[in-house]
């Protein structure tokens, strides 16, 4: 059965959402027609503003409300030491134990000619003029184990060696094949204390 | 909906879904499949690691009609290249096998002789001490499997004899001096040449007694690359990552 106009235009929209289906997003549209006005209306605006507001930051890509995000700007965060993520999903998780205290860089994926992925789609040109300007002592590449995410490392290596810069990976732990993303806080903590010299 | 238990070459996997992944694969009987496994990105996933590229396995999938999108039920490793995984270099010349694979029109039935193919070059790959001329032997044997082999023995314009002056990528033959030039018209040097010929007729065993410098590589590459894509009718983004 169709419902109103309105009705079926949140609903399709909502059905563009990850893991919602027609019968959740239809559940969800009633919820937010049964709940306060004011209720559903801040969710309207809180994704409003969100989708205003939030930018990405000038120097490493993590989501951020200003020019340079909230870690770029903490003046207690080591700036010599830098962890490469592929996306901004996976520097969450390596925030998440609160034990890192250098800068991220994010990527923005991996690389991956197959589909299309290559250096100059990902943010590997401002990475390596960040390496360049002398402040790093160490980075860190904390790309997801798959075989494209260990060709990313081995070639930002490869990179950044020359410019006098300790490369790391990030040690075992997070299962081959697996994502950075969906590791949890100690099996992350790990990954970064056994991190070793990558080879070469 | 049938269906089908498989070895496979895992040609490509990408995101579908937050948790679900599309996987491409390649195998000797059904030809190029694409399938959706559920749920692998997962760290306690059952599957994890068996589904990444360049992996050999052995799959369990429903496939409602062959076109289509199958579900991928159950996936075990048989064999992975793990020299890709410390090697860039290898990674790369990999990648750009898999990328004629995953590109060109593949016939959906009886791929046998191409799978056995891919894997021995795999096994190569992963041990062999000159990988770039057992990749370049694999690109020009996938040249011929699709019906194209590179003639040597006469000018693919006026049909003389030697001394050729290069090669005519659109007529996947040598040409003479006179013959030579038009924008299908690769340049290359005799010795060049005869190693491309015994390149394209050793197959990727018979690569010992072989002797190329650097840029005869790069040159053969380069004349590979441009007949696949130009005889495939494909483009091939991995070849641009080869020369930087
Ligand atoms: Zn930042
Ligand atoms: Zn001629």
């Amino acid at each position: 059965m169709k419902l109103t106009p309105a009705m079926e235009t949140l609903i399709a929209e909502l059905v563009k959402l990850p893991t919602i289906g027609r019968k959740s997003a239809q559940r969800l549209a009633f919820h937010l027609l049964r709940a306060k006005r004011d209720d559903a209306l801040a969710l309207a605006r809180a994704i409003e503003r969100m989708r205003e507001t939030v930018r990405f930051c000038a120097q490493c890509g993590n989501i951020a409300e200003a020019e340079r995000c909230g870690i770029c700007s903490d003046p207690s965060r080591d700036p010599s030491l830098i962890c490469v993520v592929e996306e901004v999903t996976d520097l969450v998780a390596f925030e998440r134990p609160g034990s890192f205290r250098g800068l991220y860089h994010v990527l923005g994926g991996c690389l991956s000619p197959l589909h299309g992925v290559t250096p100059e789609k990902l943010a590997i040109a401002p990475l390596m003029e960040r390496l360049r300007s002398g402040s790093v002592r160490e980075v860190i590449i904390a790309t997801n184990p798959s075989v494209d995410g260990e060709a990313t490392a081995l070639y930002l290596a490869k990179l950044a060696r020359p410019l006098g810069v300790r490369v790391t990976r990030i040690g075992m732990g997070i299962p081959i094949g697996s994502s950075v993303e969906f590791a949890d806080e100690i099996t992350v903590q790990k990954a970064l204390e056994g991190r070793r010299e990558i080879e070469g | 909906m049938s269906l089908i238990k498989t070895d496979a070459l895992v040609l490509k996997v990408g995101d579908y879904s937050e948790s679900t992944r599309l996987v491409t694969l390649l195998t000797p009987d059904h030809g190029r499949l694409r399938a959706l496994a559920k749920g692998v990105r997962r760290i306690r996933s059952r599957d994890r690691g068996a589904l990444e590229p360049f992996s050999r396995v052995h799959v369990t999938l429903y496939l409602k009609d062959p076109s289509g999108l199958g579900t991928l039920r159950e996936s075990a490793i048989l064999s992975t290249p793990s020299a890709l995984r410390s090697d860039y270099h290898r990674w790369l010349l990999a990648s750009l096998v898999f990328e004629v694979l995953d590109r060109a029109t593949l016939p959906a039935t009886d791929l046998h002789t191409l799978f056995d193919l891919v894997c021995a070059y795999l096994d190569e790959l992963n041990a062999t001490p000159r990988p770039v001329e057992a990749t370049l032997a694999v690109l020009a044997a996938l040249l011929e499997w699709h019906g194209f082999r590179p003639d040597f023995t006469c000018c693919g314009v006026c049909g003389g004899g030697e001394p050729f002056a290069g090669f005519r990528v659109d007529k996947c033959s040598v040409v003479c001096g006179r013959c030579a030039g038009g924008s299908h018209f690769l340049s290359l040097p005799p010795g060049t040449l005869k190693a491309f010929e015994h390149l394209a007729s050793a197959g990727i065993r018979g690569l010992e007694s072989l002797r190329l410098s650097g840029l005869q590589l790069d040159q053969i590459c380069s004349l590979l690359v441009a007949l696949l894509q130009y005889h495939l009718e494909i483009t091939l983004t991995t070849a641009r990552m080869l020369h930087v």
